[in-house]
């Protein structure tokens, strides 16, 4: 009953939406057939293959520099009072600051590149993983430390069986929020500033009007999103997460 | 006055150890406690709560180098710890706990060795979570062992466990020492463990700690319940004050 309930949501919703459409008969609205027709015309003209995979490459590149930037500065300031204090006011500077601003400012003084779309998002997202990650930090468990260094321990010991496995909770919080957001702002970046893309292809399909073309492209970007999560994310917190008892 | 071949590992003077408390008051700890530890003894710390022996065995385990005073070191310090909680890493299985604290030349039919001694055989691929307080304890010491320390620490090793899990680790305790002879500090606030793992004993003041006075314990004092009740009475008798009632 716990599968059946999701799906008779998800097929009511179909339902809904083609009952609607055919009331309204306008493309301003297309049904699930001329989405689905046009996600077919995109993927046989290879155009979608194309475009889903350069985005998705952007959202990895970025998603991997901020996830290590910011689990870095977070660690950092966690740990050090001084760290902390200098950096805590441009952590809520960079946390505040809209990240369309970040973007124009970016390709503004970087031209319009890759790099300066990469680093548009990386900027936007590093301030998030640093400040759940600086919490993360303040919870370690000090007994734990003392047990590794009145073993001696290596410094990388410590990190590996000791911290980091605490920390892990907080770096799949950080990476589950960070890459829905980041995927959001890498089309926000294609579409200002670069020439392909998922973004870039809305971009075009928006001045065109054509709301199935800009619908089969979400739809097949949430799908990959979603095929990340279930193949990637979730084994690995399962993994990782083994030794927890089962909740009740 | 040493023996012929009996060798110090430690000779330890702390003049001044003090800590700030969480209301900002400085408090002493120890005040000119000094000691010795020959090599393979068993010395027990022993004092009411709060006497700084616990913050001794501290400033043994490196724990805590902010004192005044003197740790001198035969041989450079290798040290196996027990903490009054087992300290495991939840993350990691009894064999995984084990291992990454153990001495490089701690080989696979060591470990075999040792988990059976102890009776965690079929506990080896368990995580900290499903075990009991007892067992847990038991990784912990096992864990201990295998880093083959020159100095071996126990922290209230014994302390919240029902009486009969507690003497049976203390036998473990006793029967692994006895098989690979380490020195080794247990600190306790309870005579019946001093008096039956203990070679010598050394009392604590109230805070400031210093050591007050050493007993010997011989093999003797431990060869029955009767015996160990009988010493642990006598020393009461001697030493009332510091006693927990």
């Amino acid at each position: 009953m716990r599968f059946l309930y999701p799906l008779f949501s998800i097929v009511g919703f179909i339902l809904l939406w083609t009952i609607a459409a055919f009331l309204i008969a306008d493309p301003l609205l297309p049904g699930p057939v001329e989405v689905c027709s046009a996600i077919y015309r995109e993927i046989s003209s290879g155009a979608l293959w194309h475009h889903l995979f350069i985005t998705l490459w952007r959202v990895l590149a970025s998603f991997i520099m901020a996830m290590v930037i910011g689990i870095g500065i977070g660690l950092a300031m966690g740990r050090s009072h001084m760290i902390n204090g200098l950096f805590d006011p441009w952590l809520v500077f960079f946390l505040n600051i809209p990240a369309l601003v970040v973007i124009f400012l970016c390709y503004i003084w970087g031209g319009l590149t890759e790099a300066a779309a990469i680093i548009a998002v990386v900027i936007n997202k590093v301030p998030n993983v640093a400040v759940t990650l600086r919490e993360g930090t303040r919870s370690l468990n000090y007994e734990l430390e003392e047990m590794g260094q009145s073993f001696r321990y290596t410094q990388w010991q410590k990190f590996q069986h000791i911290i980091l496995p605490q920390l892990q909770p907080f770096i799949v919080a950080a990476g589950r929020s960070g890459l829905s957001l980041i995927w959001k702002i890498v089309l926000v970046v294609e579409f200002i500033g670069r020439s392909d893309g998922v973004g870039f292809q809305l971009h075009t399909y928006f001045q065109l009007f054509d709301v199935a073309a800009i619908l089969a492209y979400s739809l097949a970007f949430i799908a990959v999103m979603l095929l990340i999560e279930i193949l990637i994310v979730q084994p690995w917190e399962r993994y990782a997460t083994r030794w927890r008892a089962e909740p009740a | 006055m040493q023996h012929v071949g009996v060798q110090s590992l430690l000779k330890v003077h702390i003049k001044n150890k003090t800590y700030l408390g969480a209301n900002g008051v400085e408090t002493q700890a120890l005040k000119d406690a000094e000691l010795t530890l020959t090599e393979n003894s068993f010395t027990v710390f022993f004092g009411p709560s709060g006497c700084g022996k616990s913050t001794l065995l501290r400033i043994l385990a490196g724990l805590d180098s902010d004192y005044e005073g003197e740790v001198h070191w035969a041989h450079p310090p290798k040290v196996g710890m027990v903490f009054q909680e087992p300290r495991l890493l939840p993350w990691r299985t009894v064999k995984e706990n084990i291992l990454l604290s153990a001495d490089p030349t701690f080989s696979e039919q060591d470990f075999s060795q040792l988990v059976e001694v102890m009776g965690l055989t079929e506990m080896v691929s368990h995580f900290p979570g499903e075990l009991s307080l007892g067992l847990s304890r038991r990784v912990a010491i096992a864990r201990a062992f295998a880093s083959k320390p020159n100095l071996l620490l126990l922290d209230e090793p014994f302390v919240s466990l029902d009486a009969p899990t507690a003497a049976r680790l203390r036998q473990l305790v006793r029967t692994l020492w006895v098989d690979n002879p380490i020195t080794a500090v247990m600190v306790t606030h309870d005579m019946r463990e001093a008096v039956e793992l203990g070679e010598e004993v050394l009392l604590f003041t109230a805070r400031p700690g210093s050591i007050h006075d050493r007993l010997t314990i011989l093999p003797t004092d431990r060869t029955s319940e009767a015996t160990i009740e009988a010493k642990r009475s006598e020393v009461k008798s001697l030493y009332p004050h510091l006693f927990e009632t």
